[in-house]
């Protein structure tokens, strides 16, 4: 490959990488919210789970 | 004292004793760095409250959706050492260092497309790594999987700490002599400490998540900001200039690369993504096995950027410093430092004569003179976020293996169980411990080779063995129990990599890590295969040995 080829090469790949991360931030910053309220309300069952199991719940 | 002008922006400093004896950080630098700090702990220290049992504490209650799980793979993944030492590796290397990243992005989206090693992994319900090696070849495998997996991940993450520190001494432009690094340690850790002692993985996530929003933000302006100020075609003037064609071209050896090199990275590229436990522990967290897969795919993105961006600002902070004047860029020779020229390796460098700083502190050093007040608090808090989301992961990775897969089983094998509440409690002993000897490590260990290079051979001693025992457990049903304890074995060879150790052994030219990797990791491969068909188990196909 000849210099100027490797150059245009990792000029499109800063750019190219560039986009696509600022793409998948805005994308994971959004969605990433929502996950954790689901993550959250899937602890929060799993601890009433165990606290009705032992008696008591461990959240409290 | 007198005004400096050898900056961009003047400032004053004692041009025969330190270059900048005074802060770089303004009052509202450090009061944005303040509030992200006391944000993060208290957020982890919130998640507190909703972490119950050993499930919750080390894998989320295998909870995590798509999006959250690319958040926390990535914030992780993405630490201030990784961008330290991919800075250094642009500032030495030049455009030529991108191919580590490019590697990096297409094998996550090999592993993503695929589901190579990570699917099956998680389809096995297990926590850890280990806890599969038990699975599939016994306790004892498990017992020695996890104290290799230990003492390669302790001995990778012992600069982490330290590279941190440097980078705040350099970027704040405090004197390093004397009690400031090991103090700006200690405080770092200790706030770490905190939220990932109390939350476990769910404090891990929600402050990952955190600190993934405030690192990208603050990677893509910074990157902006930069090729607005350099311009991008400068960077390629000046890297040619002094790299001249190995600057561009990572198959030339010059700069240090080469095909042995490339071929080492796609091992390291693998690693990172699927066998390295704080990336693989995110796959195990994750809801169900196409989210896994969804997750790999976009964190391909995440992969490439982590090398490639920090590969560029070390090539910034390169061309900063070929740009100003009154600097020495100097090269080591047989144990001295000498001025560079034209296609030698700068190893350190020396600004209006002050301090001279090793070229890792050249990246942060560029910061304060090429960011306006306010953005640099923002970018400092984005480098913090960096070190946080990293090293709360790798505690909480490292001290969990200890205590669930080296010793609970060993406990449980002598007819003394640890309790559920007792793996919990020894864990966070662990976490405690566990950062107290990064601490240790990084005030004693200095490293004579790139950082980079130190990491990707300190953990070739777990993941050459890994390599083998994961891939012939998964796909290969003749893999036996003698063959993977064969494997780990050999995997250990790889600390020979290592300098100091080199040195002890009487070397008189030092054997490249990447060579020593390649060579530890074929080893591994054959002791797996001779070990599986000399001595194959006598249940083949069976689950416990």
């Amino acid at each position: 490959m000849s210099l100027a080829a490797w150059q245009s090469l990792w000029t499109a790949v800063l750019y190219g990488g560039l986009g696509l991360f600022a793409v998948v931030s805005v994308y994971v910053a959004i969605a990433g919210f929502w996950d954790i309220r689901r993550m959250l309300s899937a602890l929060a069952a799993e601890a009433r789970e165990s606290g009705e199991t032992s008696g008591s719940d461990p959240t409290d | 004292m007198n005004t400096c002008t050898c900056f961009r922006r003047p400032r004053v400093c004692a041009t025969t004793e330190h270059v900048a004896a005074d802060l770089s950080l303004t009052g509202i630098d450090l009061a944005i760095i303040a509030c992200y700090l006391a944000g993060s702990v208290v957020i982890g220290l919130w998640a507190n409250r909703v972490t119950t049992g050993l499930r919750g504490y080390l894998v989320a209650g295998h909870s995590l959706g798509t999006a959250l799980s690319v958040a926390t793979m990535t914030g992780s993944e993405l630490g201030l050492i990784t961008v330290m030492y991919q800075a250094q590796k642009g500032f030495t290397g030049g455009f030529a260092a991108l191919h580590i990243g490019v590697i990096a992005g297409l094998v996550a989206l090999f592993v993503g497309l695929t589901g190579l090693i990570v699917v099956p992994l998680r389809r096995a319900g297990v926590m850890t790594i280990p806890e599969f090696y038990e699975q599939r070849f016994g306790r004892k495998t498990r017992v020695l999987g996890g104290t290799l997996l230990a003492v390669g991940g302790l001995l990778n993450m012992g600069l982490f700490l330290r590279i941190g520190s440097q980078f705040i001494v350099a970027v704040s432009g405090l004197d390093p002599s004397g009690g400031t690094l090991p103090a700006i340690m200690t405080g770092l850790l200790v706030l770490v400490l905190i939220y990932t002692v109390l939350g476990g993985m769910v404090s891990v996530v929600l402050t990952d998540y955190i600190q993934f929003v405030v690192l990208s933000a603050g990677l893509l302006l910074t990157v902006f900001l930069l090729l607005q100020q350099f311009g991008l075609d400068t960077l390629f003037a000046t890297v040619d200039h002094h790299l001249g064609p190995a600057g561009l071209d990572p198959t030339i050896g010059e700069a240090g690369f080469g095909p042995g090199y490339i071929s080492w990275m796609a091992v390291l590229g693998l690693v990172s993504v699927a066998i390295w436990p704080t990336a693989v522990t995110r796959a195990l967290c994750a809801r169900d096995e196409q989210v896994v897969k969804n997750q790999y795919i976009l964190s391909s993105i995440g992969f490439l950027v982590r090398f490639m961006l920090p590969c560029l600002l070390g090539i910034c902070a390169f061309t900063w410093l070929s740009q100003a004047p009154d600097t020495t860029l100097l090269t080591s020779s047989g144990g001295e430092l000498v001025p560079a020229s034209s296609g030698e390796v700068v190893t350190h460098f020396q600004v209006a004569g002050g301090r001279i700083q090793e070229n890792i502190e050249a990246f942060p050093a560029m910061l304060p003179e090429v960011l306006p007040v306010g953005l640099l608090g923002i970018v400092c808090a984005a480098m913090l976020a960096a070190l946080m989301s990293t090293h709360d992961s790798y505690l909480l990775c490292w001290a969990s293996v200890i205590a669930h897969d080296v010793i609970a089983p060993v406990r449980a094998s002598r007819g003394r169980p640890l309790s559920e509440p007792g793996q919990l409690l020894l864990t966070r002993v662990l976490i405690v411990a566990v950062g107290l000897w990064v601490l240790i490590w990084g005030v004693f260990y200095s490293p004579s080779q790139d950082v980079w290079d130190y990491i990707g051979i300190t953990g070739a001693v777990y993941f050459t063995g890994a390599i083998a025992v994961l891939l012939g457990g998964l796909y290969w049903s003749r893999a036996s129990a003698t063959g993977a304890v064969l494997a780990l074995l050999a995997g250990l060879s790889a600390i020979v990599g290592l300098g100091p150790v080199q040195r002890a052994l009487g070397f008189v030219e030092p054997i490249p890590s990447w060579q020593v990797g390649l060579i530890t990791l074929g080893i591994s491969a054959v002791a797996m295969a001779a070990g599986s068909l000399l001595f194959p188990d006598k249940n083949v196909g069976g689950t416990t040995k």
